[in-house]
């Protein structure tokens, strides 16, 4: 990125620190942490490795294993909707439901089904990033080029050289967008039910920090939410994404 | 000289609408067809049933060959690769080794002046270029039958007599049997033995 377009972001930054800067001078401090304050605390926690381990490590795996469960079972049963459009009808109330289910209900289910801690949240996690996954493969697939198809059946290219060059390539764009979708939503899941049903974690650590009404430590593991997606995006998907989109001009 | 083509009796029709009335034509290994007519009585659709992606409404077709170019009007080409790798492409499918198909593609390419946009994805290449790449790509899996669907579109006058010149010499050497299809016949190649007119009207008619 240049500093030609860097400036303008940074501008937004600074721009969105003043602001937040003034509101924390007008309301409470109970209501509204200063930045200064915030940042203190989130240096504090980072700082401190217990909770790196048990709180941040946990969070980002529960994450990762419920939105590696939810790519699964989404390009799976996408995968066969798209292949059989006669299927779409059968998983359309699945989905459906789970798309427009409010998260807490969903979290208030899975702690009766799956107890507290790393099986409930990871099991959440999946469950509402799988419809995200599975509408973005079938889609990505009703989108395939049919004119590279038969470009393909003239050639006679391999079945795994259809489903590489062809499908996988065609699903890759729908995918990722699906995916970055759901991996901010898996850590919005993620941190709403270790909230409410789990001891580690930054949910956890965010109710605690209500409960202690610590607002400066609760902003802290707010913005370290956001940052810990947008690592994951960055890390992950990103790189994806400039490999995928190569050929374009 | 062995059949590559027949098409007994071969009609087709979309909801209702014949587009290619009754045809009956046979296609022999070296022979050069033009197909010609105005736009909309089934030219490309007589590709497209001669490359078995159609199935007719009516008649019979016996595709005697598994090794077909297709030169489309649209050039289908892949566009997450590059100009050599969907030359490379078909050639892996047939079985070619890898490296004896790159040093093909390279040579095809080269020959229609495409050596500099080698590694160029389609997007960066013109209407010309892609067509270019398109036809090396169906040359390049040695076909016993070359589909041609206005080869020359968006070449510039220079150009297609250059590729013309060239694929004539090209197909000279080989027993390629090959139907090409234009609505001009200036694109017609100088190795037609012979020319369809496909009339609007029902039934074919010698040029």
């Amino acid at each position: 990125m240049s500093a030609k377009s860097l400036a303008p972001i940074l501008a937004g930054v600074m721009l969105a620190l003043a602001c937040w800067e003034l509101a924390s001078r007008h309301f409470s401090g109970l209501a509204v942490a200063a930045p200064l304050a915030t940042m203190t605390a989130l240096g504090d926690l980072l700082s401190r490795p217990e909770f790196l381990l048990d709180h941040l490590a946990v969070t980002l795996q529960r994450t990762l294993a419920g939105l590696a469960l939810g790519l699964f079972l989404g390009i799976f049963c996408g995968g066969l909707a798209g292949a059989f459009p006669i299927l779409r009808p059968l998983f359309a109330p699945f989905r459906w439901a789970l798309m427009s289910v409010p998260g807490v209900v969903v979290v208030m289910l899975g702690m009766l089904w799956l107890g507290m801690g790393t099986r409930m949240v990871a099991g959440i996690v999946a469950l509402m990033t799988t419809p995200i996954i599975y509408v973005s493969v079938v889609e990505g697939l009703i989108a395939v080029d049919r004119q590279l198809l038969e470009m393909a059946r003239v050639y006679r290219l391999t079945l795994t050289m259809r489903l590489v060059e062809i499908y996988g390539r065609a699903l890759a764009g729908s995918l990722l967008a699906g995916a970055t979708v759901a991996l901010g939503g898996a850590m919005r899941v993620a941190v709403l039910a270790e909230a409410l049903g789990a001891n580690e974690g930054l949910g956890a650590a965010l109710a605690v920090a209500r409960t202690n009404l610590d607002t400066p430590q609760l902003y802290a593991l707010a913005l370290l939410s956001m940052g810990a997606a947008g690592l994951v995006e960055l890390l992950m998907l990103a790189p994806t994404r400039k490999k995928l989109w190569r050929h374009h001009r | 000289m062995n059949e590559v083509l027949r098409l007994e009796g071969v009609s087709k029709a979309f909801h209702g609408r014949t587009i290619l009335p009754s045809m009956d034509l046979t296609v022999t290994g070296g022979e050069v067809i033009g197909i010609m007519g105005p736009s909309g009585v089934g030219k490309s659709t007589l590709l497209h049933l001669a490359a078995g992606l159609q199935r007719p409404t009516g008649g019979r077709i016996s595709i005697n060959t598994r090794r077909i170019g297709f030169v489309f009007q649209e050039h289908r080409l892949l566009p997450w690769h590059t100009a050599l790798h969907n030359v490379i492409l078909p050639q892996l499918a047939v079985g070619t080794a890898r490296t004896a198909a790159r040093s093909r593609a390279i040579d095809l390419l080269g020959e229609m002046g495409m050596g500099e946009a080698l590694d160029t994805f389609p997007d960066a290449l013109s209407g010309g270029m892609r067509q270019r790449v398109s036809l090396a790509r169906a040359l390049a899996v040695n076909p016993e039958l070359l589909l041609l669907d206005e080869p020359f579109t968006g070449f510039d006058h220079r150009l297609r007599d250059t590729i013309r010149s060239w694929l004539n010499d090209h197909l000279q050497d080989n027993q390629t049997a090959v139907l090409q299809v234009t609505h001009d016949r200036k694109d017609l190649l100088a190795a037609v033995n012979r020319t369809i007119v496909l009339p609007m009207e029902k039934g074919l008619k010698p040029y």
